[in-house]
């Protein structure tokens, strides 16, 4: 039966593998691995309350150790990774113009990667999986050392932030303290950093790691508040929170902590490991032969455990930005309601410590939209209550409020270094991981029946800070509830750390300016030499030259990939600080990209000519495309959108090129990867040029479209008995070539046209312009009949032109 | 084709306002893509104390393609030829759009500074210059002394 239900949960029916395990529980008696397979298998189906209790079973009947807690934490991670996904996270791009799209913090080294992403040198160094965090691209062939960094937004960071380059500086010293295990020193230098930089959280995440590595969890948790504060979409810093507090011994609020930095990053190993020791110290806390079974029935709870579930799995509505606030406060004050309600059902010998006004208390219940942040705190309050029931509820969250949630069970552990000693003395339900003694016997009621409460606010916490990521408003509220998490020492630094994140001490648009153009950047894009470029001026540039302008660096393989990917980060300074430039600098490229594709649009507008060859309407021309102008050219039609330009002959008098021509219309262009580009193309209108000009090096060239008359009435007769002829006679020429000759016309202009292929029209019938493009005729003659605006005159030339190469032959 | 490209007139206007020292660059009232310049021969080179006149125009392509100058005052030079053309890489194969009218004037007067007889326009100067360096710098002092003086007037 195990066995089934083993190779049911291994084929990921979890269903089935639940039903199985229950059955077997059911008929052979239960013992803690049936309880526990048949707890993963819920945990793993999503039914969180009822794997809760399976869970609490499987320790009550044996021993469970956290790696095997690895399914529930799978199935959790599952849960808030969707609803994460759903809500979109958008803050991550946004915030990105000076920040490293990985650590999110001030950009050091910054290289800029093929997508237009920037991350510092060392995260992109230490990421091996070559995908970018941001666009999720994959760059299988990048490395990192062969990309320089980018110069401009080096410049900028430096000359734009003074201050936070030299707190950059200082972090590298104390994470060298760190790597040689001097956390004192690390402290310190952090210290100074974040006097400089208060609202750099890598700092602060550092040097709450460095606290955490001394043990003192309490500034530990303060940092890791104030970076989850910053950055609430960063998650390191949930895990940095949950470190903290996993070290305090508040097992639920670091199992939260934990599930938010995976929510966000469910790649993170440590804190999955973490999650599941922080799982096993709750799941735990009651001893299997604990005598307090009534506190087990109560912590297995399924209405309270629903209540979890529900309040934060089922209402994925939190978690969206566009949800309506109210309804979310009122689903937190029911929340909060409901654990200050069971904390008073479950206190049983209060501890009168100080007494305090029930006014007071009453402040928090009330669910008033204005008074959500007392509330938000009473969330914290009501918490801990539970955690030493000794109080009466009220008491304790006030109390709570007035200490501003100094913990107040870690004062009990006696070897933990505490600065903060006015912490109220309390019995801790939990055992502590550095004491690693089991709290029970010094808890007259067993803690357990507090856990579901305290884990169930955990999780409204952790809904209201995910949700924070995508709500500014909500951001605001959490910042307000971490501000009061901390000590009043920290208080000012905190204060100053929420000013709004990372404004630059100086800006100016010259350091925002193309080297090339001399103007705003516009689409700016990174070589892999680290200069920046209009993407426009960087293409002209190389169909000149392969090589970087400004420090001759071979762009072959820049080239080749035909990267086009705009460095997000400029743009996004660019619109951030230079708007109405950056909005002018726009307006002039539509206006360039509307004189472009103005041409060709209309009768005796100006169009681009290539000089090379004569076209024919509707015969197929391609072209070898190598000439830097014409490379430009074709860029230009493609990109405006004309897809056309005008085909001239090229003269030797000092015009350049042939007063008649054909519009070629592109059809396909396939690049080489140096820049040489063929392009097929297919001839349309005939025109007449009526002046010349140039444009950035190309001809260009004021024409008037030649339209085929109307043929007379009388005309009719004779061009179709014409038709017939003349059609007859290229078919019978086209039959007396050499088979190889017909294979290489056929190959290259396609198969003599039928007779009725497009018979009237603007430009006559398709087989007249292939006999002319094929027949062996000067190009004098083929311009002479390129400019007959009348079927007759040109079936007549071409009657001429066969009558005299069939006398030649029969010569 | 409408208009001065906006990069021509940024660069004039910051000649302007920034000029090199030793080099003048004003454009023609009747065509802003043709400078008159004036570089001072640098100090302790033969030229040392001459104004030298030369012409520069910004081609239709540039600044993909390299300004087009030439040296109007006669000069002895290795790599100066009679007609005043310029032998100079970023004229010619090392142009780089990146490059402006003020690095192409301060190269120029870096090649006054520093002539190479090894990679000559002028061969017969350039071996003047190879054969006996201190005659050649002579005659160059004294072309100076005979062209570069009086052309300040000119100008």
């Amino acid at each position: 039966m195990v066995d089934l239900a083993r190779e049911a949960f291994s084929t990921n029916n979890f269903s089935l593998a639940a039903d199985i395990y229950e059955r077997t529980i059911r008929e052979n008696g239960p013992t803690s691995e049936l309880f526990l397979g048949l707890a993963d298998s819920l945990a793993r189906t999503g039914l969180f309350v009822k794997a809760f209790e399976s869970y609490t079973n499987a320790y009550r009947y044996g021993k469970v150790t956290p790696e095997k807690l690895k399914h529930l934490v799978i199935g959790l991670i599952d849960t808030v990774k969707q609803d994460i996904s759903n809500s979109g996270n958008t803050t991550a791009r946004k915030n990105c113009m000076f920040t490293c799209g990985s650590c999110r913090g001030l950009l050091v080294d910054p290289v800029t990667i093929p997508c237009g992403h920037t991350f510092c040198r060392k995260c992109l160094e230490r990421d091996v999986s070559k995908t970018c965090e941001l666009c999720n691209t994959v760059h299988y062939r990048l490395k990192v050392r062969q990309i320089s960094s980018n110069v401009v937004l080096t410049n900028l960071i430096e000359k734009w932030f003074p201050n936070e380059c030299k707190a950059s500086q200082l972090k590298r010293e104390g994470n060298e303290y760190i790597a040689k295990i001097d956390f004192q020193n690390a402290v310190r230098v952090y210290t100074q950093a974040i006097q400089m930089a208060p609202c750099d959280h890598l700092l602060l995440s550092n040097r709450c790691h460095a606290y955490a590595s001394l043990d003192k969890f309490q500034e530990a948790l303060a940092d890791a508040e104030c970076v989850v504060d910053l950055r609430p979409d960063w998650p390191k810093g949930y895990f940095r929170r949950g470190r903290a507090l996993y070290g305090l011994g508040h097992y639920e609020d670091a199992a939260v902590a934990f599930l938010q930095c995976l929510a966000l990053d469910q790649k993170v190993s440590s804190a999955k490991d973490y999650l599941s020791k922080a799982l096993d110290k709750i799941l735990s806390v009651l001893p299997p032969d604990d005598p307090k079974t009534h506190a087990l029935e109560q912590r297995a709870n399924p209405t309270m455990l629903r209540q979890l579930v529900e309040s934060n799995f089922s209402q994925r509505g939190m978690l969206l930005p566009e949800r309506d606030m109210q309804s979310t406060f009122n689903d937190l004050a029911k929340i909060v309601k409901d654990t200050i309600t069971m904390a008073n059902n479950f206190t049983s010998e209060p501890t009168p410590k100080g007494s305090r006004s029930s006014a007071q208390q009453q402040e928090l219940i009330p669910a008033k939209k204005e008074s959500f942040i007392p509330r938000q705190e009473s969330i914290k309050g009501a918490a801990t209550s539970e955690s030493s029931e000794h109080l009466p509820v009220g008491d304790e969250i006030l109390q709570m409020l007035t200490k501003c949630n100094s913990m107040p069970d870690c004062s009990e552990i006696d070897h933990v270094e505490l600065e903060k000693k006015t912490l109220p003395r309390t019995h801790s339900p939990l055992s502590r991981k550095r004491s690693r003694i089991p709290s029970t016997a010094q808890c007259p009621v067993s803690p357990s029946h507090s856990s579901p409460n305290k884990v169930l606010r955990s999780f409204a916490v952790a809904t209201t800070t995910t949700a924070s990521t995508n709500s500014t408003i909500l951001h605001g509220v959490t910042s307000t509830s971490a501000a009061s998490a901390l000590s009043s020492g920290d208080a000012s630094e905190r204060a100053s750390s929420r000013r709004s994140f990372m404004e630059p001490e100086y800006t100016d648009i010259e350091d925002l300016e193309c080297g090339l153009c001399y103007r705003l950047y516009f689409e700016p894009v990174t070589t892999p030499c680290g200069h920046m470029f209009c993407r426009k001026c960087l293409d002209r540039s190389l169909d000149h030259t392969v090589t970087c302008p400004i420090c001759k660096g071979n762009l072959a393989e820049y080239l080749a990939e035909r990267r086009q990917s705009v460095t997000d980060a400029v743009q996004s300074i660019m619109e951030t600080y230079f708007g109405t430039e950056y909005a002018e600098r726009c307006k002039i490229n539509d206006e360039e990209m509307i004189e472009l594709a103005k041409m060709g649009s209309e009768q005796q507008s100006e169009i681009p000519v290539f000089v090379c060859t004569l076209a024919f309407p509707t015969i197929a021309c391609p072209l070898h495309i190598f000439e830097p102008r014409y490379r430009l050219m074709i860029r230009q039609c493609m990109e405006s959108g004309t897809r056309q330009f005008g085909m001239c002959m090229h003269t030797n008098d000092e015009d350049g090129f042939s007063d008649y021509g054909v519009m070629l219309e592109i059809r396909d262009v396939q690049y080489f990867p140096d820049g040489r580009s063929v392009v097929d193309t297919i001839g349309g209108r005939r025109f007449k040029v009526l002046s010349r000009g140039k444009r950035e090096g190309y001809n260009t060239a004021k024409v008037e479209f030649i339209l085929d008359s109307i043929m007379e009435p009388q005309d009719v007769q004779t061009v179709n008995e014409l038709q017939t002829e003349l059609h007859a006679a290229v078919s019978a020429w086209l039959s007396q070539l050499p088979s190889f000759n017909q294979a290489r016309i056929t190959q290259h202009f396609g198969a003599l046209p039928s007779l009725d292929a497009q018979p009237a029209g603007p430009n006559g019938p398709k087989w007249a312009w292939w006999a002319v493009a094929v027949l062996p005729l000067d190009q004098r003659v083929q311009l002479t009949m390129l400019r007959m605006a009348s079927i007759k005159d040109r079936l007549v030339a071409l009657k001429k032109v066969l009558n005299y190469m069939n006398r030649r032959n029969s010569r | 084709m409408s208009g001065l490209p906006r990069r021509i007139i940024k660069e004039t206007q910051r000649l302007m306002a920034e000029p090199v020292s030793g080099i003048t660059a004003v454009p023609d009232e009747h065509n802003s893509r043709y400078f008159h310049v004036v570089v001072a021969g640098p100090s302790q080179s033969p030229y040392e104390g001459g104004l030298f006149k030369l012409e520069l125009f910004l081609p239709e392509e540039y600044p993909m393609s390299a300004p087009k100058v030439r040296f109007m005052t006669k000069i002895y030079h290795p790599n100066i030829d009679k007609l005043g053309r310029i032998c100079l890489d970023i004229l010619k194969d090392k142009w780089s759009p990146a490059l402006q009218i003020r690095t192409v004037l301060l190269s120029i007067q870096a090649l006054l500074s520093a002539p190479n007889p090894d990679d000559p326009l002028d061969n017969n100067v350039a071996d003047h210059w190879k054969s006996n360096e201190k005659s050649a710098i002579d005659q160059a002092r004294q072309w100076t002394q005979t062209y570069a003086k009086s052309n300040m007037n000119n100008h």
